[in-house]
């Protein structure tokens, strides 16, 4: 990324010029540095014995059975935390009640559980020796090292992030266009559906995309609860682990560019809905000024 | 239908929005809600509407003699007009007007091509069947007001409620629409209320009109009472400019000094201290020295309008008194600034007690 | 009447979204989070005292708040130059790097993890060029700063991003008619208001890092007392079934969470309170 056209209203003196240029180019290298070499490390990696060998390590059944795993515990965690998200917020967003800041800030908390710790706690729940171990032994039910207890430590690790989306997005939309709605004689689902939904589309989908890229690329959390089991709870990036462990550093790297264009989708959706966003606020704003 | 509130009150934490207030609004009329930000006035709509709840302990709401506190803001079949027009930003014009009938339970919607007709017709109403298919933000002003009347129309609302509905628009559009608002009224046989803190849309708009403040309504009646007779200082300073003179009563005439200005009403005993209220077009100015006349000076004059604006300084206590008087009569004077006149006082409203603005 | 918990409203749903809301936030989150504490109860204060302090765990703490410290600290400083960047400047390629910011959001621990690793071994990209000068990075306290500064990169950016951009140019246009030079008008008229919102993103980058494990458990070559962070002493002591040592390191760690959750909150406060 060569620098070549300056920005056109500014005039900037020489001497500003200069301070432009040496800013830039140390943002450039930094960013460079820490962002774009691991990104080409990936997929250099993954490459280096050739296609063939990058193709050929996504068709061993343990990577498909971990692909199949990842989707699995994505498609049960994101619509859990879809409902709860959207349903926190329309109670957060449209009405005013005490404690609103606590029950934000307590939404908020998986963000500040250390993943290790997050999957700890499961282990002290449903683990061997936890509060329902014996329980659960007893009546042969497995979710520490088995597929219910991913689940649970990827729910509670993406718990906060489509209502964080909501949230503040809905406060800003306010309540008028459902109070009209509600006049002219629209019941509460209705209006719901009609009216709330479709202002919150984008901001619903940034969220369920950055919920979903968690949820895929959990590591931490997942890792405490799985167990390890080669072929039955191994997620993507416990397989990648596994994998760059047993030196198969160009199995390790193909799967890890899959997770990585995964990435860039999330990336790319982020800066659709946020230019979906800022065509709607320039519009919002034309409003004020016209009117 | 009429409109009927008794003892509504509304408590906002700490604040008072409303401290029970009573208000009949006869069938057919158009009735202006009339306040300073802050008196009520929306909280009362909004309370009318069903979009906003009375205080328990208050009095019911009736529509035409029904009880109708205790129905969902969707059952009480009225038609409103928020201040921010609120069309729904997804939907296009067309979707905005009809939802209202879209949402109608199976059996009373109109089938397809009947709506089309009924949603087009009132687009034609309001001459914006061309930006049918446009959406809300592509619209000005004027056209999203317009649009938010048809939008409640649609339905086909016997009572009509419309918050600060011209607020946002600039002085011109304002203007036009009002007019056209009681147009639109006096053909679609409806009780229609709205709220406004201008007095000069009140008093050219309304058949009646409520003045609020603080939470009470302070008088109530057509505009030519509330203007001509208001009941408080309040009414007074808030239906136009006024001046104020202290004033002594004496013979059923106002003293100041040791002028004999104009008659009051009998009543006042004698000596009090009182408070005249003058508007701007009832102080009289004369060349002609004269006893019972305050000696003021030209301040400034604005000849720019249909009248002519002058600013005066009383000679006596230094205070400020506005007057206006036709250009005609401005001519005819050939008042120059810096200039020595004398004012007199007609159609003074007299109260005992000073008020504060 | 005034201690009234809701405020009246029009709109349905009020009951059921908020007890949904409180339902699944208690079976979800607080039930299983409070099983630590309930269960780190059980240890008497001795036990837990002599787990949480012992030399190896000490020394975890050391590594974990020391490298989340630095890397902290480096994401305000770029972090800073980067949303300036962003924010003031027009350049080929600056929509590219905006998108790209999120991307330690976006990109699994795991894969990072590997990546940095690969970059920095010694037979790695920038590693072998920094061995034969005897500076040591993967499997060294520096390669856990470098996994940090990744992770924790966005932070500073997105937080100061916003506040720059709402900053009125008239200030600074202000400050220069009045005749203060570009540097002093940064130092006396931008920087005491970006102030709040660099630290917030610095402190979420800092509560970020000392959680951190995917990224970290790759580069940083694991060795007790000289490369074990803490979030990785917990799992270590899982693996051996010492769940009362665990637990007992997990409380402490939630407690320090908590800490920063307060303390970015109220730095929150204070961005919000200084913008109009």
């Amino acid at each position: 990324m060569k620098i070549t056209k300056y920005y056109k209203h500014a005039k900037t003196s020489g001497q500003s010029r200069l301070a432009k240029w040496i800013l830039v180019t140390i943002a450039i290298l930094f960013l460079g540095l820490f962002l774009l070499l691991p990104l080409i490390a990936v997929f250099t990696e993954a490459l280096r014995n050739g296609i063939r060998a990058y193709v050929a390590s996504f068709t061993t059944p343990d990577t498909i059975s971990a692909i199949r795993l990842t989707l699995i515990t994505t498609a049960i965690a994101v619509p859990l935390n879809l409902v709860f998200g959207v349903a926190a917020a329309w109670a957060i967003a449209k009405f005013d009640f005490r404690g609103k800041g606590i029950l934000i800030t307590l939404i908020d908390l998986p963000f500040a559980v250390s993943p290790v710790v997050s999957g700890l706690i499961f282990i002290l729940l449903f683990g061997l020796h936890g509060w329902f171990g014996p329980w659960l032994t007893e009546h042969n039910i497995k979710i520490v090292f088995a597929i219910p207890g991913i689940v649970l430590a990827t729910t509670f690790i993406t718990f906060p992030f489509i209502a964080r989306e909501l949230i503040p997005l809905m406060q800003s939309q306010g309540t008028e266009e459902e109070q009209a709605a509600l006049v002219l004689g629209a019941g509460g689902w209705r209006t719901f559906f009609r009216i709330t939904l479709p202002n919150i589309k984008w901001g619903l989908l940034y969220g369920v995309i950055l919920c979903s890229a968690r949820a895929i690329g959990e590591f931490g959390a997942v890792s405490v609860v799985s167990g390890h089991i080669r072929g039955q709870t191994n997620t993507l990036p416990l397989h990648i682990e596994i994998l760059y462990n047993e030196y198969d550093f160009v199995g390790a790297f193909s799967v890890a560019s899959l997770l990585t264009m995964f990435a860039f989708v999330t990336l790319l959706i982020k800066s659709i809905v946020e230019w979906k966003f800022s065509k709607d606020l320039q519009e919002y704003s034309n409003d004020s000024n016209r009117s | 239908m009429s409109i009927e509130v008794r003892n509504i009150s509304r408590m906002f934490g700490t604040f008072a929005a409303l401290r029970n207030v009573s208000l009949k609004i006869p069938s057919g009329e158009l009735v202006a809600l009339l306040g300073p930000s802050g008196s009520g006035k929306t909280t009362l709509l909004r309370i009318i509407a069903g979009l906003d709840f009375a205080d328990p302990g208050s009095g019911p709401i009736l529509f035409h003699e029904d009880d109708v506190s205790n129905h969902d803001v969707g059952e009480r079949q009225v038609g409103f007009v928020f201040q921010h027009y609120s069309l729904f930003r997804h939907m296009n014009i067309f979707e905005n007007v009809a939802f209202g009938l879209n949402v109608r339970p199976r059996k009373s919607r109109p089938d397809k091509n009947d709506l089309k007709e009924r949603v087009l017709k009132l687009l034609k109403l309001v001459q914006l069947e061309r930006v049918a298919q446009l959406y809300p933000s592509q619209l000005s002003g004027g056209q999203r007001q317009r649009v938010a009347l048809i939008r409640a129309l649609a339905v086909e609302p016997k009572i009509l409620l419309l918050d600060e509905p011209f607020g946002a628009l600039d002085a011109k559009v304002r203007k036009e629409l009002r007019q056209w608002l009681r147009r639109l009224h006096d053909e679609m046989s409806i009780t229609s209320v709205f709220v406004t803190h201008d007095q000069e849309e009140a008093l050219e708009v309304a058949d009646r009109i409520a003045v609020l403040n603080a939470g009470r309504i302070e008088q109530e009646g057509t505009p030519e009472e509330v203007y001509d007779n208001p009941a408080n200082p309040f009414v007074c300073d808030f239906l136009g400019s006024v001046n104020l003179f202290h004033c002594r009563v004496h013979n059923d005439r106002l003293h100041i000094g040791e002028s004999e200005l104009t008659e009051v009403s009998p009543g006042h005993t004698e000596h009090s201290s009182v408070v005249a209220y003058v508007r701007p077009h009832d102080i009289e100015i004369s060349r002609t020295p004269h006893k019972d006349a305050i000696q003021s000076r030209v301040v400034h004059i604005s000849t720019a309008g249909p009248i002519a604006k002058i600013q005066l300084i009383r000679l006596d206590t230094n205070e400020m008194v506005d007057a206006e008087i036709t250009r005609q009569h401005y001519k005819q004077l050939q008042l120059r600034s810096g200039e020595l006149v004398f004012i007199n006082l007609h159609n003074p409203r007299v109260f005992v007690h000073d008020y504060v603005i | 009447m005034l201690l009234k918990f809701k405020q009246q409203s029009v709109l349905p749903g009020f009951g059921l979204s908020f007890g949904y809301t409180i339902f699944y936030l208690s079976l979800i989150v607080l039930i299983p989070l409070s099983a630590v504490f309930i269960s780190a109860g059980r240890l008497t204060w001795d036990q837990f005292w002599t787990t949480v302090t012992s030399p190896r765990v000490l020394a975890s703490y050391r590594l974990s708040f020391g490298a989340s410290f630095i890397a902290a600290a480096i994401n305000a400083v770029f972090g800073l130059l980067v949303a300036w960047v962003l924010v003031r400047y027009q350049f080929k390629g600056r929509k590219f790097f905006d998108s790209i910011i999120d991307l330690p959001f976006a990109l699994p621990t795991a894969v990072a993890g590997i990546a940095l690793t690969a970059i920095y071994a010694p037979t790695g990209w920038i590693g072998s060029f920094l061995e034969p000068l005897g500076i040591k990075t993967a499997f060294a306290p520096v390669g856990i700063v470098i996994a940090l500064t990744f992770t924790g990169l966005p932070f500073v950016v997105r937080t100061v991003q916003p506040v720059l951009a709402d900053l009125s140019k008239e200030n600074e246009e202000a400050a220069a008619s009045l005749g203060a030079t570009r540097f002093q008008t940064f130092k006396k008229i931008i920087f005491p208001e970006i102030l709040p919102s660099v630290l917030t993103g610095s402190a979420l980058a800092f509560a970020r890092a000392v959680g951190e494990y995917g990224s970290v458990v790759f580069i940083s070559g694991n060795m007790p007392m000289k490369t074990e962070i803490t979030p990785l002493l917990i799992v270590t002591k899982l693996e051996q079934f010492d769940y009362a040592g665990a637990t007992a390191i997990a409380v402490v760690m939630l407690v320090i969470s908590f800490a920063m959750l307060l303390i970015i909150n109220l730095l929150q406060r204070w961005v919000t309170r200084n913008q109009f």
